[in-house]
């Protein structure tokens, strides 16, 4: 018997924390973010869409490489050119 | 009683765990947040009531309640309290109620960490894909597979763990391995979510990535580790014996490898984005399949797990997972689309692609001759096994020329590379391999597989070296550090390039040892009698004494010997053999003097009443540097796996200025 009493109280338990949310109703809903795609855009994290500081390499929030950029043109590097692709622009002191 | 309640949590579990599958997906697609907010407590439920028969099962083994089969099965008065523990996952019902566990708290991770916006269009899905493998898992619990079945009565006594089994490899091997496969659960949870929110794949790469990497360690400590238990305890001196259950989990090491490297493509490049998807989609599945092929009894094994229809259900999931996953992203293949084609053939992205290649080609191998006696039984009515020769003539090859990769690809340059480059940042590491064979010709080292195995770890170790001084001259020069701080900071800016060539390095490690032993190995056999002293290939072996011993669980035949070095190195080696009561059988326990230079085996092969021993005796040279290779590769990956910190950031300004 008490197995049973046990199991129904678990599957109570269970039932409630299912069903508390929908019950709370729409008073506590929050509307769901729009699925936007995020996008890379110049100083913002191209994963979590967070605003970077010029010198920062990794989104502090998520860890996403902000990306090496050219300082001339702006075109986004691999990291190990020593010219810029797209400008031709020496890049001393990159890796 | 309380294995009643256990079952009953599973029941529960399975029933909130395929609730909240169905509900995250119907709130996401009707955008419906209270169903979402009511899936995620059914998730939370599912992960509660898991751990809740988790921890029944740890009660009924520790209590010794032996009317549960399982306990009964795996359990015995005298076993010590560390294995009663590890019974836990010793058998099958158990070891899928530790992975349903795994499954479970690492969703729970996923739940709590995956909250920022950006990873809101992906949750919902990437929570309904792990409640839908923890509905499976459990449904397997409560049918085929009940960890609480009872006995009509309750026997005083469990039969106890297999004596092999009774090993601290043992405690350790199987549930490393579980969390390896389990953590992989993960990574295809979020392809899938990336395929169904039609989230670029660029953006939620990043974030599978520490899953990845954390699944690949667990998975690498648990194949080293059974490696490892097989050599000490099995008794034959190997490590690898490619047998059914070796390779299977050897299958997605090899795949996840690929697809850690192909994910680091698509981070830096954003190139081989189908590619990574798929590789992380199988790897989940030959995690199945490892599964299937240790429990379906299909492929003889000598593992020899309990065989069950159980095996049928895995295949089943497995086909349906597989044919869902690669379906979807078949059609949505569109979304996976790189940005451009490869430039150049002799570029670093070119390396990595041709290194998984070899990869997935060594993988495919592996799963062919694994599943060959299955197909020769479908044939030709009987199984047919493929010896270590095939696995050696095959997999050897494939394996080399991973290895040569391992040298080349870190000085190649991403996009393009000319080969007047190439050639000036190979020579030095091409002299050093030269100088290597040099050097092994004169000291009579002419064995071409020791020849190519020693020059070929040469290369590579001379050019990981010279990467990491590259980097630390680097440094030098412009900030003017001393050479440890230039090259602890090279290191710690860039963790996930270095942590990467330190696992490479610890893989060259272990190529040492399998080249030593394997080229290098020698045996002798000799009977002695106590009192006796003999000299054997450098080491001066004396047969003390032997010990027959009358133990609650075994007839202990233990012989001590005193092995000395030509240098005064001593060491006491006592290797047993043991009649267990409970299986009824002979059990060796091999004993081992580790030195970096080679490992001394000893096996007891016989004895007889008046003490006279047949002893087998091994020598295996650079064995001991499998292992510390093993624990190097640990190191590497945590390294490549370590959060980015505050000093990250500090030292960044340098680098956005060039």
């Amino acid at each position: 018997m008490l197995p049973i009493i046990i199991f129904l109280l678990m599957a109570g338990l269970t039932v409630f924390m299912l069903v508390y949310p929908l019950w709370q109703g729409s008073s506590a809903a929050r509307p769901l973010p729009a699925a936007a795609a995020p996008r890379a855009s110049a100083g913002k994290c191209a994963t979590c869409g967070r605003a970077l500081e010029p010198d920062e390499r990794f989104c502090p929030q998520c860890g996403t490489p902000a990306g090496l950029r050219c300082p001339q043109c702006g075109r986004a590097l691999a990291g190990d050119e020593r010219f810029c692709p797209g400008c031709g622009t020496k890049l001393e002191g990159s890796r | 009683m309380i294995a009643d309640i256990g079952y009953g949590a599973l029941l529960l579990a399975f029933l909130s765990a395929g609730y909240a599958a169905l509900a995250f997906v119907l709130g996401q697609r009707r955008r419906y947040p209270e169903l979402i907010r009511s899936a995620e407590n059914g998730f939370r439920m599912a992960a509660l009531w898991v751990a809740a028969s988790s921890l029944i099962m740890l009660y009924l083994l520790v209590s010794r309640d032996y009317q549960v089969r399982y306990v009964f099965e795996h359990v015995s008065n005298t076993l010590p309290l560390a294995y009663v523990l590890s019974a836990f996952w010793a058998g099958q019902e158990g070891s899928l109620l530790f992975w349903l566990l795994l499954v479970s708290m690492a969703g729970l991770v996923v739940l709590y960490s995956q909250r920022d916006a950006a990873a809101q269009p992906l949750r919902p899905y990437l929570l309904a894909t792990i409640a839908i493998v923890q509905t499976f898992m459990a449904l397997v619990l409560i049918l085929p597979s009940n960890p609480f079945a009872l006995l009509a009565n309750r026997p005083a006594d469990g039969l106890g763990l297999n004596p092999l089994l009774e090993n601290v490899g043992m405690i350790f091997h199987p549930p490393t391995l579980f969390i390896g496969y389990a953590l992989y659960t993960i990574p295809f949870a979020f392809v899938l979510a990336g395929i169904l929110s039609g989230q670029p794949s660029d953006a939620w790469m990043a974030r599978v990535r520490r899953w990845s990497l954390m699944a690949w360690l667990f998975l690498s400590i648990g194949i080293i580790l059974g490696a490892w238990w097989a050599y000490i305890e099995l008794g034959w001196g190997g490590y690898w014996a490619w047998d059914p259950v070796e390779n299977s989990s050897l299958i997605p090491w090899l795949v996840g490898t690929a697809a850690l490297h192909s994910a680091a493509v698509q981070s830096r490049r954003g190139i081989f984005r189908t590619w990574t998807a798929v590789l992380n989609i199988l790897t989940f599945g030959l995690c199945i399949f490892a599964t299937f092929v240790t429990r379906s009894g299909v492929i003889q094994s000598v593992h020899a797990f309990e065989r069950s229809s159980l095996g049928w259900y895995f295949a089943a999931f497995l086909a349906v997972a597989m044919a869902g996953s690669l379906g979807l992203l078949a059609a949505r293949r569109r979304a996976f689309a790189d940005n451009y084609a490869l430039e150049s053939y002799l570029s670093r992205e070119a390396g990595f692609l041709i290194g998984n290649l070899l990869l997935v080609g060594a993988a495919t191998v592996v799963f062919l001759g694994t599943i060959f006696p299955a197909i020769t039984e479908l044939f030709r009515g009987q199984q047919v096994a493929l010896d270590a020769g095939f696995y050696n003539r095959s997999f050897g090859p494939i394996g080399l020329a991973i290895i040569l990769l391992f040298g080349v690809c870190p000085v190649l340059l991403w996009r393009r590379t000319t080969l007047a480059q190439l050639a000036r940042r190979l020579i030095v590491p091409a002299a050093i391999a030269v100088l290597t064979i040099v050097v092994l010709i004169v000291i009579g080292r002419r064995e071409p597989i020791a020849l190519v195995g020693f020059g070929s770890v040469a290369f590579v170790a001379g050019n990981i070296l010279m990467e990491f001084g590259r980097g630390a001259l680097a440094r030098m020069r412009s900030a003017g550090e001393n050479p440890v701080t230039a090259l602890l900071r090279v290191v710690g800016r860039d963790r996930r390039r270095y942590g990467g060539l330190i696992v490479h390095l610890g893989v060259l490690l272990i190529v040492l040892g399998v080249v030593g032993s394997g080229v290098y190995k020698q045996e002798y056999q000799t009977v002695m009698k106590p009192g006796e002293t003999l000299d054997i290939a450098g080491y001066t072996v004396q047969y003390v004494q032997y010990v027959d011993q009358e133990l609650p669980d075994k007839q202990r035949f233990a012989t001590i010997l005193r092995v000395s070095r030509p240098n005064g190195a001593a060491r006491e080696l006592v290797p047993e053999k043991n009649f267990h009561w409970n299986v009824e059988q002979w059990v060796s326990e091999v004993a081992v003097w580790s030195r970096p230079a080679e490992d001394f085996y000893v096996i007891l092969a016989g004895l007889s009443s008046d003490g006279t021993a047949t002893f087998q005796f091994l020598q295996e040279p650079l064995m001991l540097w499998m292992w510390i290779g093993g624990g190097v590769m640990v190191l590497g990956t945590l390294l490549a796996w370590w959060p980015a910190g505050e000093r990250r950031r500090r030292s960044a300004s340098d680098t956005a200025e060039g």
